[in-house]
């Protein structure tokens, strides 16, 4: 009996131990990217690259934000219709951005509205 | 004797998991107010290390979205709050958390500071200690809903490559390395994942987890 107790010891520990959450999503090398953004905001291009990469998830584990953060490059880039949808592609993903997004496309479709700052 | 040697690891593993920390907090107003998304703010840097605020401010979404609630995009914030004028993190800070809120459509606004940063570099490894404090803010009253003060360790990982000469040159070299060009990205990690991830400490899972409002 009590070599039996001593078995199921490893097995609590690792219990204990082991993280039961595989990730709910595919965040890619966002904060790594968002970092080096810091670093030198004339590089967007990596930036850009990852978030592409994120929301092309074989899987469709695309994190909260990362649409509406790939719609914001699109706007510095002056694509406003692209980054529209982006912005609506968000808000239909994910209910709580929706005062957000919904200000943000407005903006948008504002006429004579002052370019973004970037 | 290897029976007894396996029990006492095997104790030592679960004393390691399961250390006697300070008791439960009290998530009355959190759960009251059972937010669904979190307006993570810019970082408010009490020390010298000029990086460490703009780090942690960039390392926090992924895993508050883990624990199952909805983040703001981390980027595109930052830059309507200076758009707003509110873009300097001590700013923010001291701005009212419902006006913050309302600006976003935020449940709730995770405030975070770093209080403490030594780095000591000695000739054949690295290590920084940091402290920092978050608070999270009711968004509709302003209330503190969950606070925790986070102290962690970080060493870079060390070479163990067998070969002794080896090793000893990537010691050197990793605490060059980080020494020139410090990467504070797995440190940040590690404190963000203690603080919310701790049982009855950090946060409780959020909308987007099957075990929503608990740990």
């Amino acid at each position: 009996m009590r070599q039996r107790l001593f078995c199921l010891l490893p097995v609590l520990a690792i219990a204990a131990c082991a993280n039961p959450n595989p990730p709910k999503y595919n965040w890619g090398n966002y904060s790594a990217a968002l970092v080096a953004l810091d670093a030198d905001p004339t590089a967007a291009g990596d930036y850009e690259a990852t978030l592409v990469k994120i929301i092309n998830d074989p899987d469709g584990r695309v994190p909260p934000g990362i649409y509406a953060e790939y719609g914001y490059v699109l706007q510095t880039q002056g694509n406003t219709s692209d980054a529209i949808a982006m912005y609506a592609r968000e808000k239909s993903a994910w209910p709580e951005s929706a005062f957000l997004m919904d200000k943000m496309i407005a903006a948008l479709q504002a006429p004579a509205q002052p370019k973004p700052a970037s | 004797m290897r029976k007894f040697l396996l029990s006492t690891s095997l104790l030592a593993n679960l004393a390691a998991c399961v250390p006697p920390g300070p008791p439960p907090k009290d998530y009355s107003a959190l759960n009251t107010s059972d937010p669904r998304s979190i307006l993570i703010v810019p970082v408010v840097n009490n020390t010298t290390e000029v990086d460490a605020a703009d780090t942690f401010f960039d390392t926090l979404a992924p895993p508050l979205g883990e624990r199952g609630y909805y983040v703001f995009p981390v980027n595109l914030v930052r830059h309507t709050m200076d758009d707003s004028g509110i873009g300097d993190a001590n700013l923010v800070a001291e701005a009212s958390p419902m006006r913050v809120a309302s600006l976003f459509g935020a449940d709730a606004v995770l405030y975070a500071k770093v209080e403490q940063w030594n780095a000591q570099y000695i000739l054949l490894s690295s290590s920084v200690t940091v402290e920092i404090h978050y608070t999270l803010k009711d968004g509709k009253t302003g209330a503190t809903l969950w606070d925790q003060d986070e102290t962690v360790v970080y060493q870079p990982q060390a070479a163990n490559g067998g070969n002794p000469l080896a090793d000893l040159i990537a010691d050197a070299l990793i605490a060059a390395i980080t020494r020139a060009h410090p990467n504070y990205i797995p440190l940040a990690n590690e404190a963000n994942a203690q603080a919310f991830n701790t049982p009855n400490q950090g946060l409780p899972y959020g909308p987007y987890d099957t075990r929503h409002g608990g740990f």
